[in-house]
Parts: C-alpha cells; sequence; structure tokens
C-alpha cells in the first residue's frame, strides 16, 4: 500500500481535513486548522456543517481560482500557527507578496471573497505601493479601465456633481453612517442597560439548567444555541 | 479576465498621497467621481488619520512663502522632501501691478490651512490640491479701537456637524496706551461658519467671574479635541482700577461645536520664565516652558481631566547640544511635533535654523540643520488631504473656485 493510500484508510487517527472545491470542478481536501483560517470557509463548516466529506464538499467562490486559493492555503497555513512572533510573520508576508500585479489582483479578490481581512490588508497596501507612481494609461492597463473622459474633463479641476448612482449611493451610505454614529453616541447609556438586561436573562437560564431536568446534555444543546446568538455569554458559561 | 471589485479599488486608493490621487482623477470617469466625492474625501482623511500617515511638517519661512517636508526626516531626508510652497492669498495681480500682502498662518485642520492678510481678511486653503476660498470679510473695528487691541485667532472642525470654523477675538484696551496704563477689556468676538458662509458675534465672554487677557506673544489658538485653546491671565484691577498683573493664569478653550468658552484645568506650571506657551503635540494640548534654564514639556494625556498632565520632558539646558551660548538672547527651544509611532522622540525647534530630534528614552539629540536660510518661522504638523476649502453644495462658490 502507498503512503497515500494509509492516509486515506485512518482518518479518524490523523488530523481531519476540510474538502474543498473549486469553480473548475477540482476537489481537494486541506488540513482543517488551515482552511478555518479563512472566516468564509469556517462559516460554511460551523453554520452549514459543510466540508466533512469528498460528495460535501465546500464550493469556493468563483473569484478564487486555484492558484489564488494555493498562495492563500500557504498564507493560512503560515499564520494560523499561535507561536509566531510578529518579526517573523511581517518577515514571509514581505516575501509572500512578492509577485507580478496580475497576480496580486488575483489574489486580492480571491481573499476579499473568503472574507480573510488582513491578507486584503496586505494585498491592498502592496497593489497602493505599486500603483502609487504610475501614469494614468498604465492604471488602465493594469485595471483594464475604460479611457472614457475627454480631453477637456480630465483638465477640469472639479466635478462638484455626479451622474454615477455608484457615488451617489456610496455618498448617501457614507451620510447614512455619519448620522448613525451621531445616534450612537447618543444612546449610549441606553446600550448599557440593555447589556445589563442580557446578563439577568443568562443568571435566569443558568438557573433553569441546574434546577430542571437534561443535566449535560441540556447544557450542551443550550450551549449550542448560545453559540449561535451570542458568543460572548457562551465564554461566561465556560 | 482582470476584475477587481469596486470596494477593492477604493481600499487601494484610500491609502494613496494626494499627490497621486489627484493624478488618477484622469483614468476613467469612475475614478475621477470617486476622488472628487465627499464620501472619499472624508474616508481618505479618516484613514490618513487613523494609521497615522500623509503628515508633513510644515514651516511658514517667509509672509508669503511656505515650506513643507514629510515626517521622519533626517538630514538627508530632509534635503529629499524640502519643498517650497508660495502662499496664492499672499499675491495680487491687478492689470501689470503685483501686490503682496503679509499673509499669516492662524491654524492647520484636516489639512486645511486658515490664513489671515490684511486686516479683516481670511482665506481657507489646501496647500496639496492647491485649492483656496477667500472668506467674506470678517467684521471690522473702528480705527481708533483698532489701535488700542490686541486681535487672537483660532481655526477649527466642528466634528459632529462637519463644519469649518474662524474664530476671531478683538480685546480692546481703554483708554490708550495698553502696555503702561492699566486699563478695563471689552471684547468684540466673533465666528465665522463656513456651512453658514457669513460671520456672527458671540456674546459668550468673560468667562465664569473673570475676564480674561489673553497672552499675546501666541496669538493663534492651538486646536486641540474641537476646541482652541489659549493661555490666559484673570483681569485683577486694584483699588484704583488699575490692571494687576499676577502669577495666576489659565488655558481658555472655545470649543467649536458648542460655540461657547470655558476654562481647562492646567499643571503646575510656571509662567514668568523665558518661554511660556501652549502647543499641539502629537493631538494632545501641550505646555511648555523655560524658566531658569531648564525646559518643561507638560503633556496632557486625558483631555478635560486635570490629574492626567504629565511632564514629559525636563531638560537642563547647560546639558543641551545648541547652537547658540544659552545666554544669546536670539537663543529658544520649543517643541513642535511628537513624532515616531512609539512616541519616542521629541522634535524641536532649537534655533532659527535649526531642528534637533530629542530621544526621550535615551536622552540624545540629533541636530538638523535647514540647507537654506531661514528667519523665524512657525511650524507645525499638516495632514496631506483632499478636504475642500469650500462648501460643495454652494454651486456658486464652487465655479468661482480656480
Amino acid at each position: 500500500m502507498s503512503e497515500v493510500d494509509m492516509a486515506v484508510i485512518k482518518p479518524e487517527m490523523m488530523k481531519s481535513f476540510i474538502w474543498l472545491q473549486t469553480a473548475d470542478g477540482s476537489i481537494q481536501q486541506v488540513e482543517q486548522e488551515v482552511a478555518m483560517f479563512c472566516p468564509m470557509i469556517c462559516h460554511e463548516v460551523i453554520q452549514k456543517g459543510m466540508g466533512s466529506s469528498k460528495s460535501y464538499a465546500i464550493s469556493v467562490p468563483q473569484r478564487v481560482n486555484p492558484a489564488s486559493l494555493s498562495l492563500i492555503l500557504d498564507y493560512c497555513r503560515f499564520h494560523q500557527v499561535p507561536g509566531r512572533s510578529n518579526k517573523e510573520r511581517k518577515s514571509f508576508d514581505e516575501k509572500f507578496i512578492r509577485m507580478d500585479t496580475k497576480r496580486l489582483c488575483e489574489l486580492t479578490s480571491a481573499a476579499d471573497s473568503l472574507q480573510l481581512k488582513p491578507l486584503v490588508d496586505l494585498t491592498s497596501r502592496a497593489l497602493a505601493r505599486i500603483i502609487e507612481g504610475r501614469s494614468p494609461e498604465e492604471i488602465r492597463e493594469i485595471f483594464h479601465l475604460p479611457d472614457d473622459l475627454t480631453e477637456e474633463e480630465k483638465l477640469e479641476p472639479l466635478k462638484n456633481t455626479t451622474d454615477d448612482p455608484r457615488i451617489r449611493l456610496l455618498n448617501r451610505l457614507y451620510a447614512k453612517k455619519r448620522k448613525e454614529l451621531k445616534e450612537k453616541e447618543k444612546l449610549k447609556i441606553v446600550e448599557v442597560e440593555e447589556d445589563r438586561v442580557d446578563d439577568r436573562s443568562v443568571d435566569d437560564l443558568l438557573s433553569f439548567i441546574n434546577g430542571g431536568e437534561g443535566g449535560i446534555i441540556g447544557c450542551w444543546f443550550f450551549c449550542a444555541l448560545l453559540l449561535n446568538s451570542c458568543c460572548s455569554i457562551f465564554f461566561l458559561i465556560v | 479576465m482582470l476584475e477587481l471589485y469596486e470596494e477593492l479599488v477604493v481600499d487601494i486608493l484610500l491609502r494613496l498621497p494626494v499627490k497621486s490621487l489627484l493624478r488618477f482623477r484622469c483614468v476613467s470617469k469612475f475614478w475621477r467621481d470617486l476622488i472628487d466625492s465627499k464620501y472619499f474625501i472624508d474616508m481618505h482623511r479618516q484613514q490618513s488619520i487613523n494609521s497615522n500617515t500623509n503628515f508633513h511638517m510644515m514651516f511658514q519661512i517667509s509672509s508669503n512663502q511656505l515650506c513643507s517636508c514629510s515626517e521622519y526626516f533626517d538630514n538627508d531626508g530632509l534635503k529629499r522632501s524640502l519643498t517650497k510652497i508660495d502662499i496664492p492669498m499672499s499675491r495680487q495681480t491687478i492689470g501689470s501691478r503685483t501686490q503682496c500682502f503679509c499673509t499669516e498662518i492662524i491654524g492647520c485642520c484636516n489639512g486645511l490651512l486658515c490664513t489671515q492678510f490684511l486686516d479683516f481678511d481670511y482665506a481657507l486653503w489646501n496647500p496639496f490640491t492647491r485649492r483656496y476660498n477667500k472668506l467674506p470679510q470678517a467684521p471690522k473695528l473702528e480705527f481708533d479701537l483698532l489701535k488700542n487691541s490686541k486681535p487672537f485667532e483660532g481655526f477649527g472642525y466642528d466634528h459632529v456637524h462637519d463644519v469649518y470654523k474662524v474664530l476671531r477675538i478683538f480685546q480692546i484696551f481703554y483708554p490708550d496706551d495698553f502696555n503702561r496704563k492699566n486699563s478695563i477689556i471689552r471684547n468684540q468676538i466673533c465666528v465665522y461658519s463656513l456651512r453658514l458662509n457669513s460671520w456672527k458675534y458671540i456674546e459668550d465672554y468673560p468667562y465664569g467671574d473673570h475676564n480674561y487677557e489673553f497672552q499675546y506673544n501666541h496669538n493663534r489658538g492651538c486646536f486641540v479635541n474641537g476646541a482652541s485653546h489659549w493661555l490666559a491671565y484673570p483681569l485683577i484691577l486694584n483699588e484704583n482700577g488699575f490692571r494687576v498683573q499676577g502669577l495666576e493664569w489659565s488655558i481658555v478653550a472655545f470649543n467649536f461645536e458648542v460655540e461657547k468658552f470655558s476654562t481647562i484645568p492646567h499643571p503646575n506650571a510656571n509662567r514668568n520664565g523665558k518661554s511660556f506657551q501652549i502647543d499641539n503635540l502629537g493631538g494632545f494640548l501641550c505646555i511648555f516652558e523655560e524658566v531658569c534654564e531648564t525646559c518643561y514639556v507638560w503633556v496632557m494625556k486625558q483631555y478635560g481631566v486635570g490629574e492626567s498632565w504629565i511632564k514629559l520632558l525636563s531638560l537642563d539646558l547647560h546639558s543641551f547640544k545648541l547652537e547658540y551660548p544659552i545666554a544669546d538672547p536670539d537663543r529658544y527651544v520649543q517643541p513642535v511635533a511628537y513624532y515616531s509611532k512609539n512616541g519616542e522622540k521629541l522634535l524641536m525647534k532649537t534655533n532659527f535654523n535649526t531642528l534637533t530630534w530629542y530621544n526621550l528614552k535615551e536622552a540624545t539629540s540629533n541636530i538638523i540643520r535647514f540647507p537654506i536660510k531661514m528667519g523665524s518661522y512657525n511650524a507645525y504638523m499638516c495632514l496631506e488631504s483632499l478636504v475642500l476649502p469650500y462648501n460643495v453644495d454652494d454651486k456658486e462658490i464652487a465655479a468661482q473656485i480656480q
């Protein structure tokens, strides 16, 4: 028997794996702790119970091509190890992002769809450094953007109004966010009181468990319920 | 097929300096509209402040020129990054004649500078995007009163309502000679709001039961935490109605959101030494005093909390490398900025042509010499931002701006 067969035969004794499927149809298995470093995969495993076998492989988002996935898994494999120093991590990151711009763009897209924020930050920063000194023509080439401004428009100092619905949406969302922050300032006192209400309900529920039937099973069921709603309360019980 | 989602493009653009962004307005319609949008301008400003990037040291070297250099400079870095910037409102060309005005920088906030020229004229200016806006003239003061008054100005930002404001105070002395005879002070106070594009009078003064006389040699309020601050002495009159100089002093603050004056608790510093001033040191309120050839730098770690004043530095000038001898009247020392992300080094003005990096931990200093000759100058930290010096909603104003 080959070593690969041995590995497949005793899955319970070895570390567990998550099954992933990329858009081109190919399926691969990845060490659990590495794959779970990606929030999106973590969500699929916990919330939907996917990824435990070949037939239940997690479909990785379309923006993640196999090359990007392999890079992302390398990144996860390194960073999920808890004992590393900041210096080691920084040094790894610096070497990691040395690739051509096209690959870097694909990687940013892929990391974003997997919700891996630290990697998105790293690649965005690298892309910003790359494009900082470039000319508008080079930028258009890199990002495949249309040259849709007239020569006159290029020389205009400022355009106050915009017809672009995306910008209008951004401005509206931003105005909304500012308003929300202002409201939040005013409601700070009210929020503190709401937290206290939560504590009381946890105490009530705890006494319910201790006094009622169900014992350990009831406790675990209760914990699973809480995990879904509020992680901080979970830690209280543990 | 290369596809980078728009949110990711925004994320990348937010990390770029203003110079690149202004150039990238030509890339495409979407990029231009994005970079010009209020959303992007504010997010970019926030991102720069949060990541402590895009800050520049600005020096006013003459009445119509500024000098800027990027942060964390050493002698070589200074030579490379020092750039001269003309102050646009300091020159006015009418026909073939060009008039030069003496321009002063009142304050710096979110990348906007407020300048003052002539007696009642002010302008807001972004030195990195080169856009400026001359404000409507401030209310005048009759000549008789003007010659007996001292002006104090402050430039600030009301972050709750997103409005830039300029405060102007005239402290008017009666009857004639305010240097020797004692006299009662009257104040003319007005505030300009960029949103309303107008000046209005403010009556809330004097504060409490004291009338305050502001310290004159530092008449630009320093903007910290939403308010402008000045050093002031309570006005005490003796039985003949003459003003008396005491040892008491206060920090008077004007909050731009509520447009009210108040006093801030102050440390146990001595106002009677060679130097005594208030400043913004890396976002904290700072008092600097020089007494008996020792410099003390106090910093208020928590705004408004009297107990949070700490003595950041106690420097005996005898042990410090100075360009001029201690007793020289031209010699002065003053803190400028509170650098390095770990707050280790303090940048000090140690003369007309030199700055010194003082390492607080190791107590060592590193002198930086200016490559060009400069006279007396004011130095401050300025954020490089896209913020517009005018109200975007006001289309009439926007059309006039170059």
